[in-house]
């Protein structure tokens, strides 16, 4: 039960996370871009400060999206050699390179981190906003795939060897 | 050492199939890793300089401005008129079908979205006309080409900042040669529809026709209010994106009300997602930009591009450059194929004195036939999906008669450079 809880509570979560906020951020870049032509155009008053709301929602949007698109597999992949191999031989591929991303983002996650801190002392021009609300998308990018890659791998190494296959449309996180 | 290790890592995940932007970025750490490089770089690489270019804002903007255009009915009522206007001529529809991409091309810049939005429409409204499916799904995928050529397009957006050419004057001299290869499609659906002989649609009364007209008019005023907007200064080339997105939703909140804030808040979500594919591996491209420039990749290309002579010719050059997008295409995804080896080549491109807009839009052309050309041609699974024709026949159907009309179009383009630059230079391009 209190497993239950928890997995439903950590699923909020990442929804939070990926989904609607990627979503809020790229609202906000489109309107923070559309009043800044609005303001300069029509009432000749160029806003600097939506330009740099507009930088940051960027990365914001595009680093959780591409989270939130490694959660249903549906990153870019040149499939034509896996889709002909058979579905033992592609678990272990799988099994393999989430492991080795895995690895690799865990060691990379304290000098990101600590980077992302470094980043506090610079400030945006106009707004002031320490560079850190800016970078520190990257390093919760890299805790998302971190954990998604670990549901996948529980699911992809049941597979291999129960035969139990792995059904993205039933979100992993649940 | 380093350069082997990042190459061997990222060409063995890529071609054993694990997402690109992954196979970069691991090859990447592992590269970082073994130079002995802080990994804290990667803020630098994948965030700060991503983010610092602005151009690529633009991206996101018109993926938005797609599904907004799709999810709304507004690709449904343009293809309306245009079906009811053309549809009387001999294989009409093959030709609305073209004149459809050509002006849904003004405002989405993908022709994925193309293919998946107004495609749809167009497939199955050929198809209950007794058009036979593998003519519906070749015409379809290969109409759909035109759409990043006529601007806005997201491939010369990212073009523009790998290479630093100019994204408004990119956007000029797409406009002929998207025309151009829209002719010579036309050309082929007069050719295919007199010896099939395709079917004549029913003649439209003149009210009905100027109602679709009137309906679709807010969806056809996009394209003009952004290359207005672009060419009279108002706006730049990555601000038309969110004027254009702007437009698209106050005409379906306002005249089609075909938008809540439900359903906006339901394409943001399916726009965020896209977004997040398609920015990404832009930014984790970087990784591979920067690999090749510590490694001085592409100057050992250039250099041996000079020692062998081929820079001397540029026809030869140029041919070689086709012929490499050409079978690249077949195999990798666009995004790949211009993030990896447009920096590679074009240092030898600027070597041999090619115009960077010119290169760019024979870029683009390339870059939108590997879509088309099997096995790996996406328009190909998702024309057929859509429709239920078997994959074979439509890649059939695009090998004989829609391919060789890409290639005698990407000919012109690519041996007639004043043809392709007469726009820029008449806005004061120097090139």
């Amino acid at each position: 039960m209190k497993m239950k809880i928890a997995k439903k509570i950590l699923k909020t979560v990442v929804d939070i996370v990926e989904q609607h906020l990627s979503s809020i951020f790229l609202f906000s870049v489109f309107i923070s871009m559309f009043f800044q032509v609005w303001l300069r155009y029509i009432f000749k008053m160029p806003s600097p400060e939506l330009y740099e709301i507009t930088l940051y929602s960027f990365a914001w949007a595009v680093l959780l999206g591409a989270a939130y698109a490694h959660r249903y597999r549906d990153h870019i992949r040149f499939n034509i050699i896996y889709e002909k191999l058979p579905r033992k031989a592609q678990l272990v591929i799988d099994i393999v390179f989430d492991t080795l991303l895995t690895i690799l983002f865990t060691i990379s996650l304290h000098p990101v981190f600590r980077q992302a801190f470094w980043y506090h002392m610079i400030r945006s021009e106009v707004l002031r906003i320490p560079w850190t609300y800016l970078v520190l998308c990257l390093p919760i990018f890299i805790i998302l795939v971190i954990g998604h890659n670990v549901v996948f791998l529980y699911y992809e190494i049941r597979e291999l060897f129960t035969g139990e296959p792995m059904n993205l449309e039933e979100k992993p996180w649940l | 050492m380093a350069l082997t290790v990042f190459l061997l890592t990222f060409g063995l995940m890529f071609i054993l199939g694990y997402p690109i932007v992954f196979a970069m970025i691991t090859g990447g750490i592992l590269y970082f890793l073994v130079t002995g490089l802080d990994l804290s770089n990667l803020i630098d690489i994948l965030v700060i300089h991503f983010s610092a270019q602005d151009v690529l804002i633009a991206v996101p903007l018109f993926i938005f401005t797609a599904n907004v255009m799709n999810d709304c009915d507004i690709t449904r009522k343009l293809f309306d008129f245009i079906q009811k206007a053309m549809g009387r001529i001999r294989g009409g529809l093959g030709y609305a079908n073209i004149v459809a991409s050509i002006i849904f091309a003004g405002m989405s810049g993908s022709e994925i979205a193309d293919v998946s939005g107004i495609g749809n429409i167009e497939i199955k409204a050929m198809m209950d006309a007794g058009y036979d499916g593998k003519f519906a799904c070749a015409v379809t995928a290969a109409s759909a080409t035109i759409g990043p050529i006529i601007p806005p397009s997201i491939p010369m957006v990212i073009y523009s900042m790998l290479t630093g050419a100019s994204l408004g004057y990119l956007f000029l001299a797409g406009f002929l040669p998207g025309f151009l290869l829209g002719m010579f499609e036309m050309i082929m659906v007069y050719i295919l529809s007199r010896v099939r002989n395709y079917p004549r649609g029913e003649k439209v009364p003149l009210p009905m026709l100027v109602r679709a007209f009137g309906s679709s008019l807010p969806a056809l005023l996009a394209p003009a209010i952004l290359l207005i907007g672009i060419y009279g200064g108002i706006f730049t080339a990555t601000e038309a994106a969110a004027v254009v997105a702007g437009y698209v939703i106050i005409i379906s909140f306002l005249i089609y009300k075909s938008l809540g804030w439900k359903k906006l808040y339901k394409i943001l979500m399916k726009s965020a997602e896209s977004v997040g594919y398609i920015s990404f591996i832009v930014a984790s491209a970087y990784i591979v930009t920067y690999v090749v420039a510590r490694e001085h990749v592409a100057q050992q290309i250039t250099e041996a591009f000079i020692e062998s002579g081929l820079l001397s010719n540029k026809i030869l050059l140029l041919l070689s450059i086709n012929l490499l997008y050409f079978i690249l295409g077949m195999f990798i995804d666009v995004s790949i194929i211009q993030l990896v080896v447009i920096p590679m080549i074009f240092p030898l491109v600027q070597a041999a004195g090619i115009d960077p807009v010119h290169f760019g839009i024979i870029t683009t052309v390339n870059l939108m036939m590997a879509l088309d050309t099997p096995p790996y041609g996406q328009t190909g699974y998702i024309t057929s999906a859509l429709s239920g024709t078997p994959l074979r026949e439509v890649f059939k159907e695009m090998l004989k008669y829609w391919i060789p009309v890409e290639v005698a179009a990407l000919m012109v383009i690519t041996f007639w450079p004043d043809f392709v630059l007469f726009l820029p230079r008449l806005f004061g391009y120097s090139g």
